[in-house]
């Protein structure tokens, strides 16, 4: 479902070409490659693996979190292979993000179209906390980072104290970078049978065409709050409380 | 014959698609923008989501690939509520002020 809302947002951007089953990011040997592969990481909110690809040549990497966690599969034919898999990126060691940069570099050196692959896995479970962030592997691959991803600018700009990302037809999953009175908010069984059937409730008096995909409800949440949902098909959404006013949210739903 | 309140507050706003006042406590349509291309039953179903989405607010907003979906609640009657359809890129912002005042005008609020 994570795949399905990315795909939702890229189809909105009108942006990705898929081929495959793969989206395609780019064509290597271009500036912006690199740039794309910071903005797949900064896009991916629970923990996948990303696998991404030129021709033959792939590097595995784990993502969540809106953070890059780990490097787990190289495939032979990149030369700089020799790099510690499954081991979680840190501040405190640069050579292992450093090496990931040196690769991905040589991934995209290779003629070709870069393409990803963003998938549930096991491996991505094994890491799912910590990492590093877009603008610090930026800093670090010296990569411009704009402009920022479609998420990115959405997620900023709702200025969210909290942030959920929840599937209706099974366990909350994550709840990332929020304050913790707001989270158990957005945690609560309660609200996500509200906003569940809420969402079900517009849906059967809605045509098909028309499916919501953004919701703000003030009233739900603390402190004047507003709860947001970023609807991302039937059953999955992100809801956030969200700063700002109903017309800003509406500028920024507009806007990205 | 007085002009329909809610055609006075399409022609200001840019990219209004529908306006529509509804009572939620007996779920009628009490009043429509003559141009709405909406179906009476489509209007109907307006009223019953206003009905969910304003359980715990006086505001809401929907929003799909290509429209927004604004309901305001009146401030001195709470039952009574407006719709608006508008487009994307609508000013929202004015769409509550003229809509407020709108409400005001019909309930006779202040």
């Amino acid at each position: 479902m994570e795949e399905q809302f990315h795909k939702k947002l890229e189809d909105l951007a009108g942006r990705y070409e898929t081929e495959d089953g793969a989206l395609v990011l780019s064509a290597s040997n271009t500036p912006g490659a690199m740039t794309e592969i910071l903005h797949a990481i900064d896009n991916t909110m629970l923990p996948r693996l990303l696998e991404f690809s030129v021709g033959q040549a792939a590097v595995s990497l784990v993502a969540g979190g809106r953070r890059l966690r780990a490097i787990v599969a190289v495939s032979d034919d990149l030369t700089a292979n020799d790099v510690t898999l499954d081991t979680l990126l840190s501040r405190d060691d640069e050579q292992l993000p450093n090496q990931i940069g040196a690769l991905l570099t040589e991934l995209n050196s290779k003629p070709g179209k870069l393409t990803l692959i963003r998938s549930v896995d096991a491996r991505a479970a094994k890491f799912s906390d910590g990492g590093l962030d877009s603008p610090t592997l930026a800093g670090l691959w010296n990569v411009a980072l704009t402009p920022p991803s479609q998420l990115g600018v959405m997620l900023a700009g709702l200025g969210a104290a909290a942030l959920a990302h929840v599937e209706f037809d099974g366990a909350q999953i994550a709840a990332q970078d929020g304050e913790n009175d707001i989270c158990d908010h957005l945690a609560s069984e309660t609200l996500r049978t509200e906003i569940a059937q809420m969402l079900q409730d517009i849906d059967q008096k809605r045509d098909s065409g028309q499916a919501t995909q953004m919701l703000v409800l003030p009233g739900k949440l603390p402190d004047d709050a507003l709860l947001c949902v970023i609807r991302t098909d039937q059953t999955d959404a992100f809801i956030a409380a969200a700063g700002g006013s109903v017309p800003a949210l509406a500028t920024l739903w507009h806007q990205s | 014959m007085a002009q329909n309140p809610l055609d006075q507050l399409y022609a200001q706003i840019s990219g209004c698609d529908t306006l529509a006042y509804f009572d939620l406590s007996t779920r009628i349509v009490l009043l429509k923008n003559t141009e709405t291309r909406e179906s009476q039953d489509s209007l109907n179903d307006l009223c019953a989501e206003a009905n969910v989405v304003l359980r715990d607010g006086d505001i809401s907003l929907l929003a799909s690939a290509d429209r927004l979906t604004l309901y305001l609640r009146s401030t001195s009657i709470p039952n009574d509520v407006l719709c608006c359809i508008c487009a994307p890129d609508t000013d929202v912002a004015q769409v509550i002020s003229l809509g407020q005042s709108c409400l005001n005008e019909i309930t006779g609020g202040a």
